[in-house]
């Protein structure tokens, strides 16, 4: 169905004029009444027990009003269920530099900092672990010993599909390479921030800077030992997260003790150091892979061993260590996949999710064999990769349901406009173009949290004005679902955007969206956003019925679309739901330009009067939508790492200029082929793409992370290099078209599959350019000048 | 944590026989005090407590110490509190000193150089990745000799006493074009002021740098006329703005009237403890290419170059004699 009003056309965030004119909030922003400052005292050891914690000087200081320790803190958490491994400030141990060992609620900013001075720890400093290689080796005492351990290892995930060996003896080209990939972090923009307001009766509102307020909300209960009633959590608008704010944290848990411990409201931020000391960074990660192609059959074969740095805790890295194998799954067709993946504990900044989660370094290692094994083959690297693309409606190896895919068409029409053809292999020394493909999640189909409940639920209602109010507890971390919601609103309702509020991501008055990670919001949300806007247009639509006079409609159900692909005898969720697929909304009726128009007769009646005439019986208006997953994947333990409803596919050409001499890369142009399906708000993908690229090319060529005896010694934006505007390449935004049955008005996501094509297309470029394969990232220009000599001297 | 700035008493004295006053007092009374004038390198000092003065000197109301101009002899005459942004707007240095405006233009970002200055840009500090830290960070390492320790995270043999005590490498972009050109620094003390060639005001060490006295300033910088006198500078930096030069590279040519080349000279920065300068003449029928790679055998000899940098060690020595080729590529020798 084509012919929308708002789908499509490119939109500016809802609250993008409050964002440029600095009037919107954000966490820190809030003015609370007459609020305590904390500060939080940090460990200096990367690993010591505590023998004690003295406060009594801090707390006689004037002004200091409370004080936490770990002794405040009976339960650890965490935002997996299967790994609650973190403490919110460190009991009897220290496990990294920076870990919170107490703080102070104090008056005012300055006396909070006095008093931190004034606690005494005694510390006892053990033996710190610090490289991922050594934590696999036994150790006197592991970071965490209840995993009963007599190492570091956290999690160990090994799978087969297929026969790996065999593709490998049977191909005419194998080719095997080490790869490690240092450790960067989000950089988003605004540090973290929690606010916490409390009441006569005790009752908490946290306002934190979190991409999850759901999660964050049962932790909260869980950490505090209160009810999940007493806490209310609203996230701000919010300044970037990336997956660095997709935990609960310990600042949270602390500044909500601190209140109700003092009974006032706390503010809390951070310094920027501390926000590289809190992490929740891509893993540092060493893997080798082996890969075997032929010409004829395509990849024939994958084996990988990949271990990566957890970190002194578990965040999401149960996930990531399943991610980095089966990620491997896609773009391209793959039959005969085996993986070893380790996550090792050691005494750092935990790692966690960031952009691209779990499948960026592999990716990179994945695209750089293959380019080199269609190199050896003597095929295009480009159209190789065409060739292989998944089809279609098709089951991968571990039986990951793929459905729509657009990048086949979007790839071929990258080379014709990037010029591919006719540069590629052509041109001069120091000039080079290479391409890379990938493919991501649309939202993972199995909940952290095992229950019924659907992902995304939306309330939707609509007032004797007219005006529409979108309640969602998604949480808009600047990627523009505030926007989405209310376009999927307005949309099926027929009104402009002007007519559509979106009240969000608040636990009081939102109903659970699970959180902005995985990329799932747009796809989930938004379908959610969609379906309750279609039951709102049937109440719409029967009150003009009665004032026009008209049966109502009959509103059958519609069968799935004929190509619908179903794994096994799985349904999605509208089949159990009345509400069709992609919008047919089945009622005769056009709502436009503030008419409700009966197209049989083309009577019609003023949107405003169906809805007062709606409103007549029940005083209210309002309807729900919501999502939840098909069951899929298979009936084995991890099948279900990794699945989505639906993936998104990405493909970058990329061109650099190699400056022989110094080593130094410039990316000149990217050109990007990206499957997102419906392009919902082309304004918005384009954003998260050139987002991509230059977190990419940040990651490809200068971000790491420095440690020093355990240490970060690079936090802040000075020493740890993010790419400036300079840097930024021109961009092509190539049109990849495919329509997903099951994503609101055809979309998938967005804004994390294109992260990670980007880093090993520069690679790949680079080879075209000097002839050399970089396996360590960043690829710094020392790096690249080594690598140059080397191959010049050989 | 804490990134507020720590209580010290603010003077900002209107025009230069106030100034002079007030820190001819401030010597007297023995006070603590830090000058600053567009504050860009000595905010974060003050934030990472690395220093702590009792009073600071703001030198923004002393605006007879900011203006360009040439005196009749030719002299190119720069108030140290010009900032770097009208540095390389400077239709006079653009047109007398354009290597100064290029190099000045090479700084940080466009927002810094509106607040720096020239003269706060020949005293930055010299950094070092254990120094340049948080009160955090200095506390999970033995504290460095130049926060009153006992240890060089650098140097790990090195003890008190011993020159150059510090190793945290010199960062400023203009330092090494200045140089080059021969420039003097008339320094301001009490009613008194003395004239110091750059090339004798820098020593070698990352605590005590320069010969600067307490309670003295640089008034002007002074810039002889530059007969025949071509300079190129460029810097190795990660990215294209914001970053400290991991080293920068100025070289320059003097022609005789025929425009034959007299004399080569190179200046460096961001290796060692402060810049180098060297000067090569070149005999005449001498061979260019003879002295070009003598000019780089020495400048590539100039400093311990240690693994402090985003850069390791040995990239960045290498990269010396590439970027005085490229100089001299674009000075057309």
């Amino acid at each position: 169905m084509s012919g929308y009003n708002i789908v499509g056309k490119p939109t500016p965030q809802i609250d993008s004029r409050d964002k440029v004119m600095g009037r919107a909030r954000f966490t820190d922003d809030i003015p609370l009444h007459n609020p305590l400052h904390a500060a939080i005292l940090r460990s200096p050891f990367a690993s010591a027990r505590i023998l004690k914690v003295d406060t009594s000087r801090a707390a006689a200081l004037p002004g200091v009003r409370g004080i936490v320790t770990g002794a405040d803190f009976r339960r650890t958490f965490g935002v997996l269920v299967i790994s609650k491994d973190e403490p919110a400030m460190a009991g009897n141990r220290v496990r990294y530099i920076g870990e919170p060992v107490a703080a102070v609620a104090a008056e005012t900013a300055e006396i909070a900092a006095a008093a931190l001075a004034l606690i005494e720890v005694s510390y006892e400093p053990t033996e710190a672990c610090l490289d991922p290689r050594v934590a696999l080796k036994p150790v006197a005492e592991p970071l965490h010993p209840g995993l009963g351990r007599d190492n570091n290892l956290h999690k160990r995930v090994e799978q087969c599909y297929g026969d790996p060996d065999a593709g490998f003896a049977a191909s005419p080209v194998v080719v095997e390479k080490r790869f490690s990939f240092a450790s960067v972090t989000h950089a988003f923009t605004e540090p973290h921030a929690t606010q916490v307001a409390i009441d006569g009766r005790g009752n908490l509102t946290v306002y934190s800077a979190t991409q999850v307020p759901h999660y964050l909300h049962m932790a909260m209960a869980e950490v505090l030992e209160i009810p999940e009633h007493r806490i209310r959590v609203i996230k701000p608008h919010l300044g970037g997260g990336f997956g660095g704010k997709s935990d609960p944290f310990p600042h949270e848990m602390i500044a909500a003790r601190l209140a109700l411990q003092t009974n006032r409201n706390i503010r809390l931020r951070f310094s920027r150091e501390e926000v590289f000391i809190s992490h929740h960074g891509r893993h540092p990660t060493t893997l080798t892979m082996k890969l075997g192609y032929d010409p004829q059959q395509g990849i024939t074969g994958i084996d990988a061993d990949i271990l990566i740095d957890g970190g002194a805790y578990g965040s999401f890295g149960v996930v990531t260590t399943y991610y980095n194998g089966v990620l491997l799954q896609g773009p391209y067709r793959i039959e005969n996949l085996r993986f070893r993946s380790r996550r090792v504990y050691t005494n750092k900044p935990m790692c966690g999710a960031m952009r691209g989660h779990g499948g960026v370094n592999p990716r990179f290692a994945a695209e750089v064999l293959l380019d080199m094994a269609l190199v050896q083959a003597g095929v295009d690297p480009c159209q190789g990769r065409i060739d292989m693309i998944h089809r279609p409606n098709t089951l991968t190896a571990s039986e990951f349901r793929i459905t729509s895919v657009g990048l086949k068409a979007g790839l071929e029409e990258a080379m014709r406009r990037s010029g591919w053809n006719e540069k590629y292999g052509k041109l001069p020394y120091g000039k080079g173009i290479g391409v890379a493909c990938g493919f991501y999640i649309s939202g993972s189909a199995a909940h952290i949290h095992r229950n019924d409940r659907p992902s995304s639920t939306v309330r939707l209602t609509i007032e004797f004005d007219g005006m529409v109010t979108v309640y969602s507890g998604a949480a808009d971390i600047g990627q523009g679902i505030d926007t989405i919601l209310a376009m999927m609103a307005a949309e099926v309702l027929g009104v402009g955007l002007d007519q559509v509020k979106v009240v969000v991501a608040d636990t009081q008055l939102t109903p659970v969206d699970l959180g902005s990670y995985s990329s799932r919001v747009t796809f989930m949300a938004g379908n959610a956003s969609r379906n309750a806007a279609i039951r709102m247009r049937r109440l719409l639509v029967a009150a003009a019925c009665q004032l026009l006079e008209l049966p109502p409609p009959a509103w059958e159900k519609p069968e799935p679309p004929a190509d619908y692909f179903r794994q096994g005898r799985r349904s999605p969720d509208y089949s159990s739901d009345y509400l069709g697929p992609n919008p047919d909304y089945n009622d005769g009726f056009r709502l436009a330009n503030g008419q409700v128009t009966h197209l049989g007769s083309g009577r019609s009646v003023p949107y405003l009067d169906a809805v007062r005439r709606a409103l007549d019986g029940p005083g209210i208006l309002q309807t729900h939508g919501t999502y939840r997953s098909p069951k899929l994947g298979g009936n084995y333990k991890g099948a279900a790492a990794g699945l989505s409803p639906t993936y998104s596919f990405t493909a970058f050409i990329v061109e650099v200029t190699v400056d022989p001499e110094t080593g130094f890369v410039k990316v000149d142009k990217a050109t990007c082929a990206h499957d997102c399906g419906t392009m919902l708000n082309p304004l918005a993908v384009r954003g998260q793409i050139e987002g991509c690229i230059h977190m990419g090319l940040g990651q490809a060529l200068m971000e790491e992370i420095v440690h020093y005896d355990g240490a970060v010694q690079n936090a802040g934006f000075l020493e740890y290099k993010i790419p400036s505007a300079f840097e930024q390449p021109e961009v092509d935004l190539v049109p990849t078209p495919s329509d997903e049955t099951e994503g609101p008005f055809g979309a998938k996501e967005a804004g994390e599959g294109p992260l990670a094509p980007i880093i090993p297309a520069i690679a790949n470029a680079i080879h075209d350019a000097v002839g050399i394969r970089l396996t360590e990232v960043p690829m710094r220009p020392d790096r690249v000048l080594a690598a140059i000599r080397k191959a010049g001297a050989a | 944590m804490n990134t507020q700035l720590s209580g010290f008493e603010f003077e900002r004295p209107a025009g230069l026989p106030a100034l002079r006053a007030l820190l001819t007092r401030l010597g007297r009374e023995q006070r603590r005090f830090a000058v600053a004038a567009g504050g860009t390198d000595l905010m974060p000092q003050l934030k990472q407590r690395l220093v702590a003065p009792e009073v600071l000197v703001s030198l923004n109301g002393v605006g007879e110490l900011a203006g360009i101009a040439v005196q009749d002899d030719g002299t190119l005459r720069i108030g140290a509190l010009t900032r770097l942004a009208d540095l390389v707007d400077s239709t006079l240095v653009r047109q007398h000193q354009p290597a100064l405006a290029a190099a000045a233009g090479r700084v940080a970002s466009p927002q810094i150089r509106n607040r720096a200055t020239l003269g706060g840009n020949l005293l930055v500090n010299n950094r070092c990745i254990y120094v340049n830290q948080s009160p955090l960070n200095r506390t999970v390492h033995a504290p460095c000799f130049k926060v009153d320790g006992d240890v060089c995270h650098i140097v790990k043999s090195a003890v008190r006493g011993q020159l150059p005590q510090c190793q945290a490498r010199f960062v400023s972009d203009t330092a090494p074009v200045l140089l080059l050109l021969e420039a003097r620094l008339v320094l301001l003390r009490g009613r008194g002021e003395r004239r110091v060639p750059l090339r004798r005001f820098y020593r070698n060490d990352g605590m005590e740098r320069n010969v600067l006295r307490p309670g003295e300033v640089i008034g002007w910088i002074e810039i002889p006329p530059a007969t025949g006198l071509q300079v190129d500078y460029d810097k190795l930096a990660v990215r294209n703005a914001l970053d400290f030069p991991s080293l920068g590279v100025a070289v320059g040519v003097r022609r005789d009237a025929a425009g034959q080349p007299l004399e080569l000279s190179v200046a460096l920065t961001g290796l060692g403890t402060h810049p180098g300068c060297w000067r090569h003449a070149i005999a005449d029928g001498a061979s260019l290419s003879k002295v070009v790679a003598k000019a780089c055998a020495r400048a590539g000899k100039f400093a311990t170059t240690y693994q402090q940098d985003f850069f390791p060690r040995d990239y960045r020595k290498k990269m010396i004699g590439v970027f005085i080729h490229r100089s001299l590529r674009r000075l057309g020798v």
